[in-house]
Parts: C-alpha cells; structure tokens; sequence
C-alpha cells in the first residue's frame, strides 16, 4: 500500500511539471491504468473536481485507488453521454445489459465513490430492479448483510410476511 | 476501508460489501413487495418501515419514477365534495383523462376507505349503509364490483383514529395469534396493507383477477379528505400531488404537455 501511494506521488508531480497535460485530466485506476478525460467529464465526477478544486487545477492527474480499469470506462461513458445529453433509456438499457450483477454492484460503489448521482441514481434502480424477484438468502450475500435475527424472530417475521415471498426466483449460484 | 475495497476490485471471488447508507437508495426504488420481504434480511432493514425518514424517500421516490405509459394504471381519487358527500373517481387513460364516478356498495354519501388488499385492487371500505344509520365494514373491488360485507363482528375491530390526517390507527388480523391488533399507518398508507389482506384471507373473500395484474403499488394518503391509490404496474409521476392540484384535476382534465 505505501509502494503504491509513492507511486501516485510521483505521478502527481510528473504532472505538475507538464505544462501539455494540463488540458486533461488523467485519472487512474486502483490497478495504476492511466485514463485521460476532458475536464468537463471531469466535473461530472463530484469527488474528482472537488479534488482539482482545492489544488486549484494545479493537479490534473488524480489517483482513484477504489476504482478497478474494469469499471473506469464505463464510468467515463455514462459521464460523455450525460454531458452530450445523450442518456436515453435505450441507451441506459444498452449499458448495463452486458454486466452482470457483480459488476453493476461494483459500478455503483464506484458511482457512489466517484459521487455521480445520475450514475448512482440509475444504477440502484437497475440493482433494485435485478433483486426484486430475489431471494431474502440472495440478498444478504450480496449487500454483504449478516443475518441478525434470531431463527425464531426470522420465523415469525416470514409468517407475518408470507404474502411477499410469492414468485421469488430460485437462488442461482452461477448467474453471475 | 481503501484497502479493502482494492483487494475486492482485484479479486473477484470476493464479494463486496453495500454500506448501509447506499444501500438505502436501492431499498428505496423497490417495489412495496419486494420491499416488504426484504424486511427479514436484517433487524434494520426490518425497522426502515416505521422510519419517517426513510418512508418519505420511499414516497419520493415512488412518486419521481418515470414513467411514460399509463394504460395501465388507474388512479383512484376519494374526494370529499363541498356538499360534504364523499365521492370516489377512478382516473384512466393517458394522463388519466378518462375519469368515472364509482359507487361503492351500500353507497349514499359517506364512506371511508380504511386501506387496501395488496392484491388485484380490492379496497376495505367503511360505509354508512343506506339501510341503518350505522356505518358497515366491507371489502370491495372498484373493477369487478365484487364486494364481501365484513361481519360486524369483526368490523367493530377495524376502526380508524385519526390524529393529524397523516398517521392513521387500523386493528388488523393477526394470523400467528389469530387475533386482531392495533397497528400505525404512516403517511405512505402501505403498512396496513398486508393485515387487510389477511382479513380478506380470513373471510375467503373470494374475486376474480381485475385487469390490474400487479399489486396496488401505493396509496397515497394526502391529508385529511383525499386519498389517493395507484393502481397497476409501476408508478405516477406527479411532483406536484396535494389537495389544490387535484380539486383542479377534478375540473380540468390533465394538460398534454405536462412533464
């Protein structure tokens, strides 16, 4: 771990000294990918432009330790298009077909990391949607929630309950 | 915290974990289905249902979803008119243009809605019958006009206190103890729905599907003397809901253009 902050230092101050790197912003993933944006994508990313904000748009190149080269991209686009006013539900539709439920899981940390809430807005409505039908075992493992109930509190909760566990689909261990 | 979200980005056998605040942003874009179930994933997402805070994001939300199509839906209106007579509307259609007076059973003036069954739109009415000055408990279905009369028996237990118009007192069927007891309702009406539906249960009130194929997704309980309930699947956008708008409503139908 203080391998990689050095290593993001000296990044930093590489940039500082290039005066051609200034029109865009770098952004670099937890796995050390190099991403470059434009500044106004940039602003679409709260917690990025809060960080040029306070060195004065002296640093351009921002480390994004909690964002994998696998989500970064997706998060870039859904930015260009949200910029060109260019998000549609077909496209919205297009963009989250292809991830699996993992991996919209991860794109909403990153969303929620990055602070974009029209990313984070969407993408719990997508996560929302993709659980409605699940189980309550399903659910648990995937927000990571510990069953804290007694079983006989959870017994009488699922009794009082009953009319909602109707038409919940079957756990699947390899959907993903 | 950072570092562990860097293990999980790189390993992907290991399944991150929703903080609880985020969390809550998903839970409340659920249905009330949905929703309701998941109360037995944890205690605290069991007690988010007696959250104001919390509901009124649920409200929000529901409310905010988008949704271009309505042929679907139906939107009941219970109105209290100036001459002091209670009607129900049903409103329909494209920007639910198509509007039509009910009439409950036993109908001449006065009801209230007590709630709703979760299922294919049946409504828990109490009405001041025609027949006696007393008022009488049913369960009614606006599409089919299918209603059960709820013995009085029972319907003595059903009663409703009202405080401030916006928290309501239902007794309902409790089917462990096979008892009937006192439960809150908050401004987002659902929290009854389910001991209304087991009353039905209760007395085999029996109905064909209504057209609707989805639960009631919300009764939206508006203040003193309007209660509101979209029926069908999904939701209504309507940012500016309150008693005004919708005297309005009842006078001029919906403008075209509104978004």
């Amino acid at each position: 771990m203080a391998e990689e902050v050095s290593s993001q230092m000296n990044s930093l101050s590489i940039s500082e000294t290039n005066p051609s790197s200034s029109a865009t912003i770098s952004l670099v993933s937890g796995d050390d990918i190099v991403f470059k944006v434009e500044p106004t994508i940039a602003k679409e990313m709260e917690t990025v432009q809060s960080f040029i904000d306070e060195t004065d748009g002296k640093i351009t190149t921002i480390p994004l330790p909690n964002i994998s080269s696998h989500d970064l991209p997706y998060v870039i686009e859904y930015c260009e298009k949200s910029i060109a006013g260019k998000i549609t539900k077909e496209f919205e539709a297009e963009f989250v077909k292809k991830l699996n439920n993992e991996e919209v899981k991860e794109l909403f940390l990153a969303a929620n990391y990055l602070n974009i809430k029209k990313l984070l807005d969407f993408l719990s409505q997508v996560i929302a949607d993709r659980i409605a039908n699940k189980s309550v075992e399903y659910v648990r493992r995937y927000f990571g929630i510990e069953n804290d109930f007694t079983p006989e509190e959870e017994a009488k909760l699922r009794e009082e309950l009953a009319w909602t566990f109707t038409g919940v689909d079957p756990d699947d261990e390899d959907e993903n | 915290m950072e570092r562990e979200m860097l293990l999980t980005a790189t390993n992907v056998q290991v399944h991150s974990y929703i903080p609880h605040d985020i969390a809550f942003s998903i839970l409340s874009k659920l249905s009330l289905k949905s929703f309701k179930r998941f109360q037995s994933v944890c205690k605290s997402w069991s007690l988010l249902f007696d959250d104001p805070y919390f509901m009124n994001i649920y409200r929000k939300s529901f409310l905010a979803k988008d949704s271009s199509y309505y042929d679907d839906k139906s939107l009941l209106l219970h109105l209290l008119g100036e001459d002091f007579h209670h009607h129900l509307f049903s409103l329909s259609g494209e920007w639910f243009v198509k509007l039509k007076l009910l009439k409950p059973p036993f109908y001449r003036n006065h009801f209230e809605i007590l709630g709703s069954v979760s299922i294919n739109g049946v409504l828990c009415l109490r009405v001041k019958s025609i027949y006696n000055e007393g008022k009488i408990v049913i369960l009614w279905n606006p599409t089919t006009e299918e209603y059960k009369q709820v013995p009085s028996s029972l319907s003595e237990s059903i009663s409703i206190g009202r405080n401030d118009g916006f928290v309501d007192y239902i007794i309902g069927y409790d089917r462990v103890k096979d008892d009937y007891k006192k439960n809150r309702m908050h401004a987002l009406q659902v929290g009854c729905l389910c001991n209304i539906e087991n009353i039905a249960i209760h007395l085999n009130f029996q109905f064909h599907k209504a057209p609707y194929q989805d639960p009631i997704s919300a009764i939206l309980h508006l203040g003193f003397e309007i209660t509101a309930m979209i029926l069908g699947k999904g939701s209504v956008k309507f940012p500016d809901l309150n008693h005004y708008v919708f005297q309005k409503l009842m006078r001029f139908p919906f403008p075209k253009n509104r978004k």
